[in-house]
């Protein structure tokens, strides 16, 4: 554990001093509010105005999903480190950080440094705009390449009077700071619709395909995984941050049309007689509607596996059950993605039927000298078996993987280290 | 399409290398693997039309192997050939009852052997 290092400058001592896991972050350090109350309210009657500026974490959301929440817990850690760094750009303010409920959002506490000096609201704004640009600009540089985090910054200033009880006058100028806060995402998130709607109307989508092989010495190709990018250089450039925008915004369906329409028409220039994997959004085969979707409308559907995340199965799998068995009578195959990503447990995978289980990529990386996911790994080529199923590895990267995988009896695989993906089809 | 192999799962790496040779030489193709784990994964992969299985081997036996086949939907009609060193009336048995098509106690002349393949191919 940190020791405090974000505490005031010249805080009073109130009663618990030393670190604490009830009073501090256990992540970041960070104090809780009711740990500088005393040191607040002290600032607050000799200032007049305190600032309170709110940085809205919520849109990491997504990137926690993604990864997990260490990965999160230690980007917390991280934008406390930059904050703590940034406090002395701004002298003679004063700035600190703490927490209201630990792990989340953060908020700042502004105090001008001198005696007798007032904050004024343009100050408060600057600081906040300056800090949220910096925190940014530093979590992009950090964030794996593909992915993509913002903060959103909002602000207030809590005007001290003896009459109010300075514990009320604090929550409600925090909440103040996160309406703020909140205005500015609902303007971004107008932005991100508005982009949005441009993929989806100029059908701004391309299709790679990345080949799955027979592990082993002869690389035979069992099929390609269609892959749905959007426009380059953008924030909806990977797969999973473009869905889960376009769900947020209602337009699932209309992506996931843009996308089998694009993959389809790629695949007019060139034919291949293996199979197709087609991800398939889970929450639209829950609609009736999903069999009006291109990929639907009475094309050969022979070659046709839809991949399915895990996920799908904690929702109510007899639903999707129900949804995947009238697929299936249609003759397409059906694939369950991520599995063993820990979202779904191995009996309601089991309940899907899937003709192919995939392998999460977070097991087969760093499987050569893990013995948990060797085991994880296979229990799952059991189950595939019991269930005639065939199992594939996702995002074999690495060699030494590769032979592990090999070596548990796995027999398909897919991944940068055999094979990038591409525009062009292979064999 | 090219016609499915045969596939020969035994742990002895000189009677693998034989027995490929026979059924090479008959015209058949054929995929080896020395323990079950691979030997299912090789089937996984080549979907044979046959497999040719050794009784004894460390780890996954023959008849585990076996029990497996028959398990799974996928390769349940695929017909399997026991090899085995013994004679004990009870491994055939045992062999029968796992789901096996028929059995060949070794050492086997390599006539018998290309005689029940043909059969079983042909059943």
């Amino acid at each position: 554990m940190k020791t405090p290092t974000h505490l005031p400058p010249g805080s009073r001592p109130v009663a618990i001093s030393s670190f604490h896991p009830l009073f501090h972050d256990s992540i970041t350090g960070l104090p809780s509010a009711p740990l500088i109350m005393e040191s607040m309210r002290d600032l607050a009657s000799e200032h007049g105005k305190i600032g309170i500026i709110f940085i809205d974490t919520t849109h990491l959301e997504t990137l926690e999903k993604v990864h997990n929440w260490e990965w999160m817990d230690s980007i917390y850690s991280q934008l406390c480190g930059w904050i703590e760094s940034l406090s002395s750009e701004f002298a003679p303010l004063r700035m600190f950080a703490m927490h209201r409920v630990p792990g989340d959002n953060l908020i700042l506490v502004v105090s001008p440094g001198v005696k007798e000096s007032v904050l004024s609201e343009p100050e408060l704004a600057d600081v906040s705009a300056r800090t949220e640009e910096i925190l940014n600009r530093n979590l992009a540089e950090m964030l794996p390449s593909q992915s993509f985090g913002r903060l959103f910054h909002g602000y207030s200033i809590l005007e001290y009077n003896s009459n109010q009880r300075f514990e009320r006058l604090l929550a409600r100028t925090i909440n103040r700071a996160f309406q703020n806060a909140l205005g500015r995402q609902v303007e971004t998130d107008q932005e991100d619709i508005r982009q949005l709607e441009e993929i989806v109307r100029l059908q701004k989508i391309r299709t790679l395909f990345q080949p799955i092989f027979a592990l082993g010495d002869h690389k035979e190709i069992l099929g390609h995984e269609a892959l749905s990018r959007g426009p380059e250089g953008t924030a909806f450039e990977t797969a999973e941050i473009l869905f889960s925008m376009a769900e947020r915004c209602g337009m699932l369906t209309h992506l996931e049309r843009v996308c089998q329409k694009q993959i389809l028409s790629a695949l007019e220039t060139q034919s291949t007689s293996k199979l197709l994997f087609v991800n398939m959004e889970p929450s639209l085969l829950e609609q009736e509607s999903y069999l009006l979707l291109p990929l639907f409308d009475g094309r050969s559907a022979q070659n046709v596996v839809l991949e399915v995340t895990e996920r799908i199965a904690i929702t109510d799998y007899r639903v999707v059950a129900r949804a995947l068995e009238s697929i299936r009578s249609r003759g397409f195959r059906v694939a369950v993605d991520d599995a063993g990503s820990g979202f779904a447990s191995l009996e309601s995978i089991a309940y899907l039927k899937p003709d192919y289980i995939k392998i999460s990529e977070k097991l087969v990386q760093g499987i050569s000298n893990d013995y948990i996911k060797q085991e994880i790994v296979r229990t799952l080529r059991d189950m595939a078996w019991r269930l005639s199923a065939s199992v594939i590895a996702e995002g074999i990267e690495d060699e030494m993987d590769l032979n592990m995988l090999i070596d548990l009896g796995i027999s398909y695989g897919q991944g940068y280290l055999l094979q990038r993906p591409a525009e062009r089809l292979l064999g | 399409m090219s016609v499915s192999p045969l596939l020969i799962i035994d742990d002895d790496q000189n009677i693998l290398i034989l027995v490929a040779e026979y059924l090479e030489s008959e015209g058949y193709t054929t995929v080896q693997a020395t323990n079950g784990i691979e030997g299912l994964r090789q089937l996984e992969i080549h979907n044979p039309q046959l497999v040719i299985l050794d009784v004894n081997m460390p780890e996954m036996d023959g008849m585990q192997i076996c029990r497996m086949i028959r398990a799974n939907e996928k390769f349940q009609h695929i017909p399997v050939l026991m090899l085995t060193a013994r004679t004990d009336i009870m491994d055939m048995m045992e062999a029968r009852r796992m789901g096996a098509n028929d059995y060949l106690i070794k050492p086997f002349d390599p006539q018998a052997l290309i005689q029940k393949v043909v059969r079983l191919l042909a059943q």
